[in-house]
């Protein structure tokens, strides 16, 4: 009779099948992480604001104890602060201006392409359905529509 | 502790490791869509917590000839999973026995747990069940035939090496890494779009 395979023999295998399929975490880089996390409806930064909290009262644990906290959990602590948490010092407070003030300019950048997509061009085909236009009224306007869409344009697209 | 490596940051493994945990729950079915193992109120930011914890404090310790500090972390954290549902059936198995078999049409009883609903398969015994767990992920990838070749040909062919998986299928390695994304993918939103349907 053949010996039914422990519990650890059979944990082992499927760990050895899930590795052979899907890879291990050192597979998974930060950027799809995030993906698979957003594809099961998850939000990175409320399970890093959950995993701090707990970590916090740890560190907590090494305070009142009076006991120095170990470099790593430190570390873990301020890498998982929350962007939201009030500054506890200028540095942070540096930190989180700088993080916001370069999510302004992302914001801008991004609608600053918008304008560019979408800006319609300077055209001035109004005053050409005027019968009574001179042709060097109609140079002229011509002139000073070519100005305006250069200037539209701005420097590149002159 | 890392010893001759480089300081992790610990929101980028956070995150990383959130990603893994995810993909663990789906492999072994669990839809709780607030990601707790049912019956052992253990969440999975308590699972990347403990893991993040651990080595945070120098109970798990990385040495960098040992591989990534991510893969070390990862074993760890599937380790605390599954030994939470070990508990977990360890537990249900205790409690069933404690209940009174309950007649069923043919009169033969069927046994029934705490909530009332029959537990057939729910013994540690059956936890790490081969033929269920590749039922499973081909249940997951059935919409894309290209992603069930490839996980049978670990599944049915036994092949674990990137290269020969590329060859056998006929496709280059990085084609092969692709397609590997797009298995996770597609298990992760399998498992947790089900969830949400419930």
């Amino acid at each position: 009779m053949t010996k039914k395979p422990s519990i650890e023999d059979r944990r082992s295998r499927l760990n050895k099948l899930s590795e052979a399929v899907f890879g291990g975490p050192e597979e998974i880089n930060r950027d799809e992480a995030l993906e698979l996390l957003r594809s099961a409806g998850m939000d990175a930064d409320r399970i890093a604001d959950s995993v701090y909290a707990k970590l916090y009262k740890q560190a907590q644990e090494y305070w009142m104890a009076n006991k120095p906290l170990p470099p790593l959990l430190k570390k873990a602590i301020e890498d998982l602060r929350p962007s939201t948490a009030p500054p506890r010092n200028e540095k942070e407070m540096a930190t989180q201006a700088k993080a916001r003030i370069e999510r302004v300019i992302q914001q801008s950048r991004h609608s600053g392409l918008w304008m560019q997509s979408t800006t319609p061009e300077f055209r001035p085909s109004a005053y050409r359905s005027r019968k009574k236009l001179s042709k060097k009224d109609e140079s002229a306007l011509d002139e000073i529509a070519k100005r305006l869409n250069d200037k539209l344009k701005g420097p590149q697209g002159s | 502790m890392t010893v001759g490596g480089n300081i992790p940051d610990f929101r980028a493994l956070a995150d990383q490791l959130a990603a893994y945990a995810v993909q663990i729950f789906a492999e072994y079915g669990l839809r709780d869509p607030d990601l707790v193992v049912s019956g052992t109120g253990r969440s999975m930011e308590d699972f990347l917590a403990q893991v993040l914890g651990d080595y945070a404090t120098g109970k798990i310790k990385h040495h960098s000839s040992k591989g990534e500090l991510i893969s070390l972390l990862g074993k760890a954290l599937k380790r605390d999973v599954h030994d939470a549902l070990i508990r977990k059936r360890s537990h249900l198995r205790e409690e069933n026995r404690d209940v009174t078999p309950a007649p069923s049409d043919d009169g033969t009883g069927t046994e029934k747990a705490i909530d009332g609903l029959p537990h057939p398969g729910h013994s540690v015994d059956d936890l790490f069940n081969e033929q269920e767990y590749k039922d499973r992920v081909r249940a997951a990838l059935s919409a894309e035939p290209d992603l069930v070749d490839l996980a049978d040909t670990v599944f049915e062919l036994n092949i674990d090496k990137r290269q020969e998986q590329a060859d056998v299928l006929g496709i280059s390695t990085q084609e092969l890494d692709n397609r590997k994304k797009r298995l996770r993918r597609r298990l992760v939103g399998y498992g947790f779009f089900a969830a949400r349907k419930q």
